[in-house]
C-alpha cells in the first residue's frame, strides 16, 4: 500500500498554504482508494476554518475510498482543543478516519460546529438553529445575526444545490475574538464536481468557465448559473455582495481557482497550487 | 389589501428555500385576485434569502397573470434586511419596481 502524508504549515489559514507536492493528489478519483493517508497538523499553531473544511472535506473523500486515514491531532493543546471544540475530530471518527485525541478536553461548541448537510430542508433547519445560537451566546453585534444567517443559508443552498457531491456538504459558524477584533466565520464545503464543471452544464458558459479561476469569477456574476433557468444565479452574487463591505473577507476555492476578497477588492481569482477537491467558500464579517 | 403574516404561517425566523415560500402561495393568490396587491408583514422573521424572495416574486407573476391584471401592488413590511443589489436583481427578472423606505419595500409588477 502507498502511503500519503499531507503536512500542514504551522499557519494554515486555507488549503492553497499546503505544499502541492503532498497535496494535489485528488481524492474524488476512483483510483485514490490504494493509498493510505495521513493529514498530520502536529506542527499547526494556527488554523482558519477554511483550512479545517479542507481536512474535513479531503478526510471524508478519502474515507470513502477505502482509504485508510488518519488525522494527526496538533500538538499545540489550544489548537486541539479548539478543532475538538469546532467537532473535527467527532466528524472524523463517525465516519472512519482515526483521530488519536487523547487528553484534549472539549468546550462550548461556539455558534454552529461542523455540521453535515445534504438537502435544502436540512440547510433550512441549520440556519434556524444557528440563528437561535447567536441569540442564545450574545456576542459580536447583534444587527450582523441577519447578515451571517443569511450567508450561511445562501452559501448551504449552493452546496446542496450544484454541488453533485458524494460526501454532501459541510459547514460551520465561529465567532472569534483577537486583537485585531471580533469577526463571525462562515464556512461550507462540498466535495463535489466544482464551479468550473457546475457553469460548463449550462452550455452558454461552456466558452467562458474556461479554467477553474474564470469560473469563480463569473459565478460570482449576476444571473449566473449552471442550471440555465432565468431565476437561478443571484446566490453567489448576492453573498459577493454582502462581503464587499469594509473589512469583510471572502475565500472561494474551487479545484485549482482560488478567489480572496477584502471589502470587495481583489476580485480576480488566480491559480492556485494545491486543488480543493470540490468547492469552499468562507465569509469573515467584522463586528 | 390583505396582510399576511409571514411568520405565523412559516413558524421559522430564517427563510431559506423556494419550498418554504409555497406555503404562502394560497394566500396570496386570493389577494391578489380580490385586492390587486398583497401586504406581506415579516414581523418576527431573522433573515430571508435571495431564493426566498425570487420565489415569493414569482407566485405574485402567476397571480397576476391568472388574475387578468396588468399590474399589483406588493408590499413588505418589517423586512428583517435593506433592499439590496441582490433583492433588487430579483425584482429586474420579474418586470418588478422596488424601492425602500425604512423597513418596508414597495413593490409594483407589471405584466408583459
Amino acid at each position: 500500500m502507498l502511503g500519503m502524508q499531507i503536512q500542514a504549515p504551522t499557519r494554515f489559514v486555507h488549503a492553497g498554504d499546503l505544499d502541492p507536492k503532498s497535496a494535489s493528489e485528488d481524492p474524488r478519483r476512483p483510483n485514490f482508494s490504494d493509498r493510505s493517508l495521513d493529514i498530520d497538523l502536529r506542527d499547526c499553531e494556527f488554523i482558519q476554518p477554511a483550512a479545517v473544511l479542507w481536512c474535513v472535506t479531503y478526510a471524508l473523500l478519502a474515507a470513502q475510498r477505502s482509504t485508510t486515514c488518519r488525522l494527526l491531532v496538533p500538538e499545540n493543546l489550544g489548537v486541539a482543543i479548539y478543532l475538538k471544540s469546532i467537532d473535527l475530530f467527532k466528524i472524523l471518527q463517525e465516519n472512519g478516519v482515526e483521530v488519536d485525541d487523547r487528553g484534549v478536553g472539549g468546550r462550548p461548541a461556539g455558534i454552529l460546529p461542523i455540521t453535515r448537510f445534504s438537502t435544502e430542508s436540512e440547510v433550512e433547519k441549520i440556519a434556524n438553529e444557528a440563528r437561535d445560537r447567536l441569540t442564545t451566546a450574545g456576542v459580536g453585534a447583534a444587527n450582523l445575526y441577519s447578515v451571517v444567517a443569511e450567508v450561511f443559508a445562501e452559501l448551504a443552498m449552493n452546496a446542496v444545490q450544484h454541488a453533485h457531491s458524494e460526501i454532501g456538504a459541510v459547514g460551520l459558524i465561529q465567532f472569534y475574538q483577537s486583537d485585531a477584533g471580533e469577526r463571525f466565520v462562515c464556512a461550507v464545503a462540498d466535495g463535489g464536481i466544482g464551479i468550473r464543471r457546475s457553469l460548463e452544464s449550462n452550455e452558454d458558459l461552456r466558452g467562458r468557465a474556461t479554467y477553474d479561476w474564470t469560473a469563480i469569477e463569473l459565478a460570482l456574476e449576476e444571473g449566473i448559473s449552471g442550471t440555465g433557468s432565468s431565476r437561478r444565479g443571484i446566490g453567489l452574487f448576492g453573498v459577493a455582495e454582502d462581503m464587499a463591505m469594509p473589512g469583510r473577507q471572502l475565500i472561494v476555492h474551487s479545484g485549482i481557482g482560488l478567489l480572496r476578497t477584502i471589502g470587495g477588492t481583489g476580485s480576480e481569482a488566480t491559480r492556485s497550487s494545491v486543488r480543493f477537491p470540490g468547492t469552499l467558500v468562507s465569509a469573515s464579517i467584522p463586528t | 389589501m390583505r396582510t399576511i403574516e409571514v411568520f405565523q404561517l412559516l413558524q421559522r425566523k430564517v427563510l431559506v428555500t423556494r419550498e418554504s415560500a409555497s406555503i404562502v402561495r394560497d394566500a396570496i393568490d386570493s389577494s391578489v385576485k380580490s385586492d390587486g396587491g398583497v401586504n406581506l408583514d415579516f414581523t418576527g422573521i431573522d433573515a430571508m434569502t435571495p431564493s426566498f424572495v425570487d420565489e415569493i416574486i414569482g407566485m405574485i407573476d402567476d397571480a397576476r397573470a391568472a388574475s387578468d391584471r396588468r399590474e399589483v401592488r406588493v408590499v413588505f413590511m418589517h423586512t428583517p434586511t435593506s433592499l439590496s443589489t441582490k433583492f433588487l436583481a430579483i425584482g429586474k427578472r420579474h418586470r418588478t419596481t422596488m424601492s425602500e423606505s425604512g423597513s418596508v419595500w414597495e413593490m409594483t409588477n407589471v405584466g408583459a
